[in-house]
């Protein structure tokens, strides 16, 4: 009986923590995985090879809150010519005929914006690059999150930087 | 580190393949050994002290015994031991120089501190066999062996650290000081993890070694026989239950860029094969016998697999974009070496003597005299507007368009950038008008 019961219980832990890791697989799926995009634009090719510079596209970052997606108009100013054949560029051209944005994906959103306030222009004009938040965009195809984007890696990053460290400067 | 990445030829996708498999085999090889190591170590320390607290001959073999069985030889320290740590200070320095993430000195600094830490527990074994049981020098040995866990330990803190640090891309910028290195609660549950692995595979590899070895059975002693299997297996049962809670820790403070579905998977097959082993250890501290010593310790193997397997996605993962980059700085030095080798074969074959000639003789002269006018134009008259631009016509060979309107245009003959070189050379140089060369 008490052999019986020490199985169960060892059967029991275990399952209990596989089921654990299921839910993280679960979650992570959900909440964390890089998020498909409606068109599959690479930035390896345009950031990457082709050299564009992030703000030709994101056109905001160093005058705004929000960096900003770039308008199709944009987009078409290049693939009205090149690569017209490629099935990607014709999804583009579509929502250019139907006078429709690209519902372009969240790849950062803080999950807290209700309570705090980021300005890519006062980091931009700190001379931060890119790059120090959002990696090496460069040389992703899909782009995923690669920082946390929580609080401790904030204040990590204002610390270093003698940045200010109020609570008043990020929540309002 | 800029140190090294001068030294290091860069992987391509197929070398970096091969690498992530010599990776898992070489951890495979030096974690199981090294796990033994230390967690038969732990048990001979504990065993001494028991047995200088309260005398005991069966506590004194078995102190002794362990060290014998688990650091059999000195070649096994350097098999399992040094030598993997070696080959992977090599697989990382290639994978990892060059990258924003400075950590392969701390990742050699871990290593030269294991590899004492190896040697003074050799050190631990030796003592045994000079001096003999229950002497008055037990501070002396069970100092040895004391300090050569620690410095184990204290290595392998480090090696974890660093390597650790490689999934984590957001922290790579605020790494100043070995402090901002070392203390991650990362860091503190993988060791814990690593720690309690050791002593479950540690607990494993008593019973099967003490029992299940080849020339080595003791099933014949009954009472020390009993000591060595319960020991054993109670160890390897009550440390296998804390892996999946240190695990668990581990993996919710593993940052997000390092995971994927796969990650989770290997490391639920982990989980669940340490749950049959668990299950064959019960089985095993109840029956009489030691039949279930071989699957046991085979089955912590294959989880330790497992394990190093979900850890090496994870890295691969949190690392895609320095292999991205690698990739494409082993495809540029790919390409330049292929075009520096086709422009000196082009400029090999231009040099041959009557290779031009021969090219023209049998590719141009279905269409192209000198001086009258056939498909194409007599070349006389359209040569002298290519003097002194070689390439200029190299490239118009090799790739023509329509421009005299009188004329169809001009196929492209496929030549490769040798044969366009030599005829075009040969047309400069050896053509002129007061020279036409025999019309072939």
């Amino acid at each position: 009986m008490v052999r019986r019961l020490i199985i169960a219980a060892v059967i029991g832990l275990f399952t209990l923590f596989v089921a654990a890791t299921v839910l993280m697989a679960y979650r992570w799926h959900a909440a964390h995985r890089p998020p498909e995009q409606p068109i599959a634009f690479s930035h390896r090719l345009h950031a990457g090879k082709l050299n564009l510079q992030c703000q030709f596209c994101h056109e905001y970052a160093d005058k705004s809150p929000r960096a900003g997606v770039p308008a199709v108009s944009t987009c078409m100013s290049c693939h009205k010519a090149v690569a017209t054949n490629s099935p990607e560029v014709q999804k583009l051209h579509e929502y250019w005929e139907n006078e429709e944005p690209v519902p372009w994906n969240r790849v950062y959103s803080l999950r807290v914006r209700k309570y705090v306030v980021f300005a890519h222009k006062r980091h931009v004009k700190a001379d931060l690059d890119c790059t120090d938040c959002h990696g090496e965009v460069r040389l992703m195809d899909r782009v995923r999150r690669v920082s946390s984007l929580n609080m401790g890696w904030c204040v990590t990053c204002h610390r270093s930087r003698s940045a200010s460290t109020d609570c008043l400067t990020c929540h309002k | 580190m800029e140190f090294f990445a001068d030294f290091v030829i860069k992987p391509t996708e197929q070398q970096i393949a091969l690498h992530r498999y010599l990776t898992i085999l070489t951890l495979l090889i030096h974690l199981p050994y090294a796990g033994m190591l230390l967690g038969s170590s732990l048990f001979s320390i504990i065993f001494g002290i028991l047995n200088w607290d309260k005398p005991n001959p069966l506590f004194s073999r078995f102190s002794k015994d362990l060290m014998d069985v688990v650091a059999a030889s000195k070649t096994a320290g350097l098999v399992f031991g040094v030598l993997p740590l070696l080959v992977l200070v090599l697989l990382n320095v290639q994978r990892f120089s060059g990258s924003n993430v400075t950590t392969l000195g701390y990742l050699i600094l871990a290593v030269v501190i294991i590899v004492v830490g190896i040697f003074a527990l050799y050190a631990y074994r030796s003592v045994f066999h000079s001096i003999s049981p229950g002497d008055p020098e037990f501070f002396r040995r069970t100092g040895i062996g004391t300090s050569g866990l620690v410095i184990l330990l204290v290595g392998y803190y480090l090696l974890f650290s660093s390597v650790v640090l490689l999934n984590h891309p957001e922290k790579w910028a605020f790494i100043k000081t070995p402090a901002d290195l070392i203390l991650s609660w990362n860091v503190v549950w993988r060791f814990l993890l690593f720690i309690v692995s050791s002593v479950a595979i540690s607990g494993a590899g008593t019973v099967f070694f003490f029992f299940n070895w080849p020339g080595r059975n003791i099933r014949g002693e009954n009472e020390y026989g009993r000591l060595v299997k319960h020991f054993g297996a109670s160890a390897a049962l009550g440390s296998a239950l804390l892996i999946p809670v240190f695990g668990f820790f581990f993996h919710v403070t593993s940052p997000i860029v390092a995971m994927s579905v796969n990650v989770y998977v290997v490391w639920m097959i982990a989980l669940l094969v340490f749950m049959v082993g668990c299950i064959l250890l019960l089985a095993l501290l109840r029956s009489a016998q030691t039949k279930y010593g071989p699957p046991i310790f085979i089955l912590f193997l294959f989880a330790f697999l497992m394990m190093i397997s979900s850890d090496q996605a994870a890295l691969e993962n949190a690392t895609r974009e320095h292999t991205a980059a690698l990739l494409d700085e082993a495809e540029t030095i790919k390409r330049e070496r292929e075009e520096a080798r086709q422009a000196a074969m082009a400029e090999l074959e231009a040099a041959t003597p009557g290779r031009g000639k021969e090219v023209f003789s049998a590719r141009c002269v279905a269409c192209h005299r000198f001086d009258e006018k056939l498909v194409g134009p007599p070349l006389l008259s359209v040569l002298p507007k290519y003097k002194g631009k070689m390439e200029e016509l190299v490239s118009y060979v090799r790739n023509p368009s329509k421009k005299n309107p009188d004329y169809p245009p001009m196929p492209n003959l496929g030549l490769s950038a040798g044969e366009a070189r030599a005829v075009a050379s040969y047309l400069l140089e050896d053509v002129t008008e007061e020279k036409i060369p025999e019309e072939p």
